[in-house]
């Protein structure tokens, strides 16, 4: 049998850089703090510790950073004449959570007034050329652009998603520059013009960054193979994510759907809701063993319109602040304390109260846990600042307040995922991972009315053992306007999605990559007149299936309406078997708690044996997270490591 | 309130506000017509048994006061047989607010107890009437659509509703979406109900009670006293000109106030004239605005707040006076001399934003001989602080809907957008310039404001027309008109100022 090479995933977050690396059928793990000022070093430190790898698998913050902080570089817009103004004017909408502002905030346009260009030109809905492109008009282009000195350039004209004619001879315009050009028309040929613009935009201004970023690390790791987690869950190769970063805003977390995933497949289920509680903010998914895609990634309030996993984040994690407002509501985050000075308990001159400390106070972490091996909680600061919050209730209700008004805001965004999607979540099981996911996951499944969790082993570390089980994958995905019959596959259709197979193939083997493939070409669909879509396998019966998806999503089908097909997308992904970790827990024997806090046992997972049970409330520590089971609830441990809970 | 309940009032508040937004994006999504798709021109809420406002979505502040009318109109008129009714209304004096929005309100029960409603109202871009849109100037109600009194929804309904409009494919797969909105917010409103079970309608009652509590708490911070501030439409379309609107702000101890309308013009012949329902939208938005954090919005923010609006005037008109702008129009003066109002009783308000939602409809026959009825409102400058500049191109007040986007409008009618940009010139917030050209001949309507008073501290805004041919006519804020194919219709929207002196 062939040797497989060794790979080493690599999960930048905001604290510890988290690594791991597979090589001859055993996974080695290390933990690093992250190096801000340069992630790359950090990375290529915790590659050194773990001996070197034929290839890494890399999840970046850098650019959701750049986005989040408002920090891309400075760029050229080009755009049809009359419309320089479309990446300012967005929707036109207010911020929803501005309704009621004194005064909305400004949009967010990216790219200011003086560097945002128009030429003379104009193409029809369907392609046509109305008013042509002049060759001098080109030529000022050139030169205003020149005067500008961007680092990049984007550029979205009007209906360039039907035909790409006119941004091709912008692009050859520019060309003496010497600087990258993005067109909209190769990006994300898709309707909608400012969506369209911003991503176009975002993308441009994310590429020297991410071009420098990506470069330092290929450098430093050489001759190690980089490949990059891109938001849809799969790998990029670094040349193409140097060239499309904008594929990297949900770089990080994809990794943990695909954690998720790997537990699904080991324990034999078809979707689960997974949910990673970080230190400022929590994010929830549901996987299924097809994942769910989403066609537009949402950073910074900002819609880009490019692929990525069902993820949904919201700002309340371990380190959010806990106050009440002033109509007496107890409100937990937006606000955080960061990883510096972090809850009060951690002893870093932190007095605000956060979710930690209630969770100290509640008595879920005990005084002997040390959090990565290293850092005590000091559980008298915790219980200041819970006291210092301003109840008339006793601290320890307080707490539990702190808790359930945390909780309310994870079940929302639970919601969102599942019950918004027509999915009912109390036939699937929970997957609590990040350090603090445990610590809520019982009471988060009571809420919703689920009743089992699987907990999976290293739950700290899921982001990068995902990334480690991922694969590469491209999604490429074209506008069609397509009107068809009731019945049949329109030819056009079937040869679109065999053109962007062949281009993604292509692109991913250019990298080094090599297959067997594996591809997946499906439609967006709606009636004709509706302007959302259902996306649906691409088959010869897609229409009865989106009738039936119509029906189990609003309550109707209406087969007797003209379909329209708006988007052919493919998706090309190397076929890859899940690794099977190595299992080192003792086989017999039954648990004993090595001891017991404020009256709870206290368990050390790595001494639990296979088979072995316990009923809350318990807690269960191991070195990158620690579980609370609470009353009510029964604790298995299965042959594959995963902790299964079941409510009784 | 215990504080150990207030854990439990925020997990229902989000529950039930998490239940009217998916309302809305299963609104959104199933939709047909682009005002409803694109724009999302719609509210979605909740009620209880007793039709009492429990949670509303964060959608269109004009609607605050509104949906609630239509509920109580409902209840009243209508009786509900069983689980999976619906009823329909869009009488602006019978629980509506102007005849394109139509609401939809259906009961929800629990086996057979009645629990409460869930209720949506869109705006349809065409119901009949003299011009296509159902949007241009009329002068009198039944020239400006089909008036639906409330009644249940049918097949009988809804066939007689689609035979009155333009566009009568698009209005029946509308109200589908509508129903498929409603039924999912019943289903959610059940779930909670059996979640919390008996201690449902105690939390109900809590929730309420909080928001009622938030409110005052704003409230009480104004200086105790009377106020008065007025202002002035441009004109009705109809030969009025000037159209006087009055308030006089009371403000008692303790946070009561009171908005008296008396001294606002008597109602007019063109179709400015606002129902008392959107008055009180008005009057329930600017309190909202002083309210730092903004409370679950439920019955409970607005039981502090009492409106007097006089029968008969431009802020509680009587049948037949035309209503299509009042909701769109003059609502936003209301919210003007809200503000002016409040800020003499010690309010930190902004200065005046664009006070208008520049009401576009464009309608005729496309090349595959259909009908088509477009319609637009159009963003612009909104009022800053001294310590904020004021947003630009952005919709303010009463109204929040997005644009159609270029690529969406040009697929659907024939038409082109020759321009989308932003005025110069502003000190806050700078209005919108959009250019659209005809490539067939149209109908169009236009329903505006700030055309000759501009917004205080701003500049007003500009309708024309540029014909083929190169001549440009300025238009009036309110006129119809035709556009042959070539001529383009141009609208630039107010500027605002930078800070309210």
């Amino acid at each position: 049998m062939k040797e497989r090479p060794a790979i080493a995933a690599i999960d930048v977050g905001g604290t510890f850089t988290d690594a791991v690396l597979w090589r001859d059928g055993k996974l080695s793990r290390c933990k690093l703090p992250t190096t801000p000022e340069n992630p790359a070093l950090g990375v290529a430190a915790a590659l050194k510790r773990l001996g070197g790898s034929d290839l890494l698998v890399h999840g970046t913050t850098t650019a959701t950073n750049a986005l989040l902080e408002g920090k891309l570089a400075p760029i050229a817009f080009v755009t049809t004449k009359g419309m320089r103004d479309v990446l300012a004017i967005g929707r036109q909408n207010r911020d929803p959570r501005d309704l009621y502002a004194i005064v909305p905030r400004q949009r967010n346009e990216l790219v200011p007034h003086q560097r945002r260009l128009e030429v003379d030109e104009r193409l029809g809905p369907d392609g046509s050329v109305e008013r042509p492109l002049s060759d001098g008009d080109l030529r000022r282009l050139a030169v205003q652009i020149a005067t500008l000195k961007p680092a990049a350039v984007a550029v979205c004209l009007i209906h360039s998603y039907a035909n790409a004619v006119h941004e091709h001879a912008v692009r050859d315009a520019l060309k003496a520059l010497g600087v990258p050009v993005v067109l909209s028309s190769d990006l994300a040929p898709e309707f909608r013009e400012y969506e369209r613009s911003l991503v176009t935009a975002a993308n441009a201004g994310l590429i020297p960054l991410l071009q420098h970023y990506l470069e330092t690390l290929t450098q430093s790791v050489s001759p190690t193979r980089v490949v990059i987690m891109h938001s849809a869950g799969g790998w990029l190769p670094a040349e193409i994510a140097a060239r499309e970063p904008v594929r990297l805003a949900l770089s990080g977390p994809a990794g943990g759907v695909v954690g998720v995933l790997a537990v699904l497949d080991a324990e034999g289920v078809d979707a689960a809701v997974g949910f990673d509680v970080g230190g400022t903010s929590t994010d929830v998914a549901l996987v299924t063993k097809q994942p769910r895609l989403r066609g537009v990634t949402e950073v910074a309030g900002l819609p880009l319109r490019t692929p990525s996993l069902d993820i949904h984040t919201i700002g309340a994690g371990g380190g959010s602040l806990a106050y009440f407002d002033a109509g007496g509501a107890l409100n937990v985050g937006p606000q955080s304390a960061g990883a510096q000075p972090g809850p009060a308990c951690y002893a870093r001159g932190g007095t605000q109260t956060t979710l930690t400390d209630a969770l100290v106070v509640l008595g879920r972490l005990p005084a002997s846990l040390k959090l990565g091996g290293e850092m005590t909680l000091d559980h008298a600061l915790a219980e200041k600042a819970v006291a210092s919050v301003g109840t008339r209730g006793s601290v320890s209700a307080t707490a539990a307040a702190i808790k359930d008004v945390t909780l309310a805001g994870i079940a929302r965004a639970l919601k969102r995922v599942t019950v918004e999607r027509g999915i009912d979540p109390r036939n699937l099981p929970l997957v609590p991972f990040g350090g603090a996911g445990g610590l809520l996951a019982c009471e988060l499944a009571e809420l919703l009315g689920m009743r089992e969790i699987l907990v999976p082993r290293d739950p700290g570390l899921l982001c990068a053992l995902g990334m480690l089980n991922s694969q590469a994958s491209r999604d490429a995905s074209r506008t069609v306007l397509l009107r068809d019959g009731t019945s049949g596959l329109h030819p056009a259709l079937q040869r679109v999605a065999t053109e962007l197979e062949k281009r993604a193939t292509a692109e991913l083997r250019a990298c080094g990559l090599n297959g067997p493939f594996e591809t997946h070409a499906s439609l967006d669909v709606r009636y004709v007149g509706q302007s959302y879509e259902l996306n649906v396998p691409l088959t010869a019966h897609w229409r009865k299936t989106f009738d039936d998806a119509h029906k189990r999503e609003f309550g109707e089908a209406m087969p007797d309406r003209a379909a329209e097909i708006v988007n052919v997308r493919a998706r090309v992904s190397a076929r890859r078997k899940p690794l099977r970790l190595p299992l080192e827990l003792p086989r017999k024997g039954v648990a004993k708690p090595y001891e017991r806090w404020k009256g709870v046992p206290v368990f050390d997972r790595d001494t639990m044996p296979v088979g072995a049970k316990l009923k809350g409330p318990a807690i269960v520590t191991e070195l990158s997270s620690c579980l609370w089971l609470a009353r009510g609830w029964k604790l298995a441990v299965l042959k594959t490591g995963t902790l299964r809970l079941s409510h009784a | 309130m215990p504080k150990h309940d207030i854990a439990a009032v925020s997990v229902l508040h989000h529950a039930l506000v998490g239940a009217a937004e998916e309302m809305g994006e299963v609104l959104k999504r199933s939709a047909f017509s682009p005002n409803i798709k694109e724009r999302q021109d719609y509210s979605c809420a909740l009620f209880d048994a007793r039709g009492r406002l429990i949670a509303q979505a964060a959608h269109l502040p004009v609607h605050l006061g509104s949906m609630p009318a239509s509920v109580h109109a409902v209840i009243d008129r209508v009786e509900f047989k069983r689980d999976g009714d619906f009823a329909i209304v869009n009488d602006p004096y019978n629980g509506g607010t102007h005849l394109p929005d139509i609401t939809m309100v259906a009961p929800v029960y629990e086996g057979k107890a009645l629990i409460g409603y869930a209720a949506n109202r869109a705006h349809h871009a065409d119901i009949g009437g003299a011009a296509p849109g159902s949007m241009s100037p009329q002068t009198e109600l039944m020239a400006e659509g089909l008036i639906i009194p409330p009644m249940l929804l049918t097949r009988e309904t809804l066939a007689l509703v689609a035979a009155n409009t333009r566009t009568p494919d698009e209005r029946r797969g509308d109200l589908k979406a509508q129903q498929a909105a409603c039924a999912r917010g019943g289903q959610r409103l059940r779930e909670a109900k059996q979640h919390w079970g008996g201690g449902f309608d105690g939390l109900c009652d809590a929730l309420v009670a909080h928001s009622r509590n938030l409110m005052r708490h704003s409230l009480k911070q104004l200086k105790p006293g009377v106020y008065r501030a007025a202002d002035f439409m441009d004109d009705d379309g109809a030969g009025t000109t000037n159209i006087r609107v009055a308030v006089t702000l009371t403000v008692k101890r303790g946070g009561k106030l009171t908005f008296d309308f008396t001294g606002s013009a008597p109602q007019v012949k063109g179709g400015v004239n606002a129902v008392a329902a959107v008055t009180a939208s008005a009057c329930y938005y600017a309190c909202l605005c002083l309210c730092d954090p903004v409370p679950p919005v439920n019955a409970g923010c607005f039981e502090d707040i009492r409106v007097i609006a006089p029968e008969g005037t431009i802020v509680n008109a009587r049948r037949p006076a035309a209503v299509a702008g009042g909701n769109v129009e003059t609502s936003q003066r209301i919210v003007d001399v809200c503000f002016a109002a409040l800020a003499k009783a010690g309010a930190r308000v902004a200065a005046q934003s664009q006070g208008t939602m520049n009401n576009v409809t464009i309608g005729g026959v496309n090349a595959k001989s259909a009908t088509f009825t477009y319609y637009e409102t159009i963003a612009g400058g909104c009022g800053g602080t001294d310590a904020q500049p004021g947003a630009s191109a952005t919709h303010s007040h009463m109204t929040n809907t997005l644009n159609t986007p270029i690529e969406a409008l040009e697929h659907a009618y024939p038409l082109r957008v020759e321009e989308y940009s932003i005025r110069e010139g502003a000190k806050g917030g700078r209005g919108v310039v959009r250019r659209i050209r005809a490539l067939v001949p149209c109908e169009f309507g236009l329903l505006t404001e700030r055309r000759k008073r501009a917004p205080k501290g701003g500049e007003p805004g500009v309708n024309r027309v540029c014909r083929a041919k190169g001549q440009v006519e300025t238009l009036p804020a309110k006129c119809s008109g035709k556009l042959d194919s070539g001529d383009s219709l141009e609208i630039i929207t107010p500027n605002a100022d930078g800070a309210e002196d």
